[in-house]
């Protein structure tokens, strides 16, 4: 059998994937969401949004579902939505999707007509935007409220993964505006130029998230692991560097350029899925407290 | 009056000879890698002033699962008894309560596997149709012996007597005056769970 360190919980990759995938896509359809209220002329973000958006978290709800023992009873998740977050997130993602699919379905295919109602499609993408948005946090919800886990449990949480949520969606659009050919600068530089500013503030958010964790005691093993552990490489190479530093200085330096732009999306995009990946595989469980003798849960035993 | 089943573990009895874990094994036919009960073994203090130490766990019963307030499903909830149950035909399988238990007592069951590959005992044969693969199951107090009077399968098998169960809410029973005289504890009181599993200390 496979040894653990002590203490030790992993999600598998389905886990860290989905993480992605729902931050991609909710940031996307909430930054579209956002173009279409204040700035409806760029048609070209608002379309990327409802591409980007329900598709990637539809892909990602099907990892969740395959990652289930279960799947057969997985109707049975909608079942507490009073209590668990789990529950709430799966209503959360299923009202996103069904709203990302009427905007896809009868605005770009296979119906047209969403068109000839303005205001009701805007009313119907600010919600869908709302939505993303919940989408994006609500798993950080769940990990704040998980008190076994002193890593998870702040609600510095559910922000960092909001804003790295908006930053990658940023870069998925970028990507989707590359791809459809239709580069309108100014839209590209605008939204670079909101996508450097979220970096530093994400940049911010995971220094004060690790300096507040290394305060706590229980927290403090998870931190080192990050710092120079472990997940020393996926942090500092893939967080710092290829996720927050690249882009930001690609971002800020070069931002006229095309293929400067392109590398810093897919930097963007490749930082994100490290996110997700040190903050999951960070988790240490806290100790087991026998009135001040502290015993580390160990692995599995035969 | 409903009883409010509790568990009180003498830990200056407890010889950590892992009876409890064997026993526990034997009633529930648990699949290899996954055992309800689970005895740690530690050093406390610093040598020459140390000492060794046996700490028994296994499912908590805790008065505010932190288990069930994740559990999306409804599979996990806690009787009127004060007994935490999975009930594995609603699990779907999220395994979020592994995560989230604080005592590390909650297994998921990936595969039933015999304990010897290849060659499958008559025992794990009739045991295997109480567990449900791509479910968690965990310590359930030994419900059935439980409700037909006798006591888990832990508690009896216990060579050291180091075990006791009985009613939390009846204030004249054996497990309340144990934790009123020895001082008992419970593990993790900062997290709120209010487990029913006391500790008697080893001193």
């Amino acid at each position: 059998m496979e040894e653990r360190p002590k203490g030790h919980f992993v999600f598998g990759w389905k886990i860290i994937a989905y993480l992605f995938l729902a931050g991609v896509g909710g940031g996307a359809s909430s930054i579209g969401a956002a173009f279409h209220l204040l700035r409806p002329e760029a048609e070209i973000v608002i379309l990327g949004g409802v591409i980007l958006g329900a598709p990637l978290v539809f892909i990602g709800s099907f990892l969740l579902l395959f990652d289930l023992g279960r799947p057969q009873v997985a109707f049975r998740a909608f079942l507490r939505p009073n209590k668990a977050w789990i529950s709430r997130g799966t209503f959360i993602l299923t009202i996103y999707i069904i709203l990302g699919a009427i905007q896809f379905g009868f605005w770009i295919w296979p119906f047209q007509g969403l068109e000839n109602y303005p205001s009701l499609h805007l009313i119907l993408n600010i919600i869908n935007g709302i939505f993303g948005i919940l989408t994006v946090i609500y798993t950080g919800l769940l990990f704040d409220t998980t008190r076994s886990i002193p890593f998870w449990s702040t609600p510095i949480l559910p922000l960092l993964f909001l804003v790295s949520g908006i930053s990658t969606g940023i870069f998925g659009l970028i990507l989707i505006l590359f791809l459809s050919g239709g580069t309108e600068s100014q839209v590209v530089s605008l939204l670079s130029q909101f996508d450097a500013f979220l970096l530093i503030f994400e940049g911010m958010i995971l220094f004060f998230y690790l300096h507040g964790m290394h305060e706590v005691t229980a927290a403090r093993a998870s931190v080192r692991r990050l710092l120079r552990g472990d997940l020393a490489t996926p942090f500092w190479v893939g967080v710092v560097i290829i996720g927050l530093f690249i882009p930001f200085v690609l971002e800020v330096f070069w931002r006229d350029g095309t293929i400067p732009i392109l590398i810093a999306s897919l930097c963007g995009l490749v930082g994100g899925i490290y996110v997700r990946y040190i903050v999951v595989s960070g988790a240490v469980k806290a100790p087991l407290n026998a009135e001040g003798v502290l015993i580390y849960l160990s692995p599995r035993p035969e | 009056m409903m009883p409010r089943y509790g568990m009180v573990i003498d830990l200056k009895k407890c010889i950590g000879c892992e009876t409890c874990t064997v026993a526990c094994r034997a009633e529930h036919a648990t699949s290899k890698g996954i055992l309800f009960n689970r005895v740690f073994k530690f050093e406390v203090g610093k040598y020459p002033y140390s000492k060794l130490g046996f700490l028994p766990v296994a499912c908590m019963h805790c008065g505010k699962p932190e288990c069930e307030k994740q559990c999306p499903t409804g599979a996990t909830t806690r009787r009127k008894d004060g007994i935490v149950i999975v009930d594995t035909e609603k699990c779907m399988g999220c395994q979020y309560c592994v995560v989230t238990c604080p005592y590390g007592t909650r297994y998921y069951l990936d595969e039933i596997k015999n304990y010897i590959k290849g060659s499958e005992t008559p025992y794990e044969k009739k045991g295997r149709k109480k567990h449900r693969r791509g479910a968690v199951e965990k310590c359930d107090f030994c419900i059935k012996r439980v409700e037909k009077g006798q006591e888990p399968a832990c508690v009896t098998s216990c060579i050291a007597n180091a075990r006791h169960f009985g009613d939390l809410d009846d204030p004249h029973s054996e497990v309340n005056k144990l934790i009123a005289l020895r001082r008992g504890y419970t593990l993790n009181p900062e997290l709120g769970t209010e487990p029913s599993v006391y500790y008697l200390p080893d001193y």
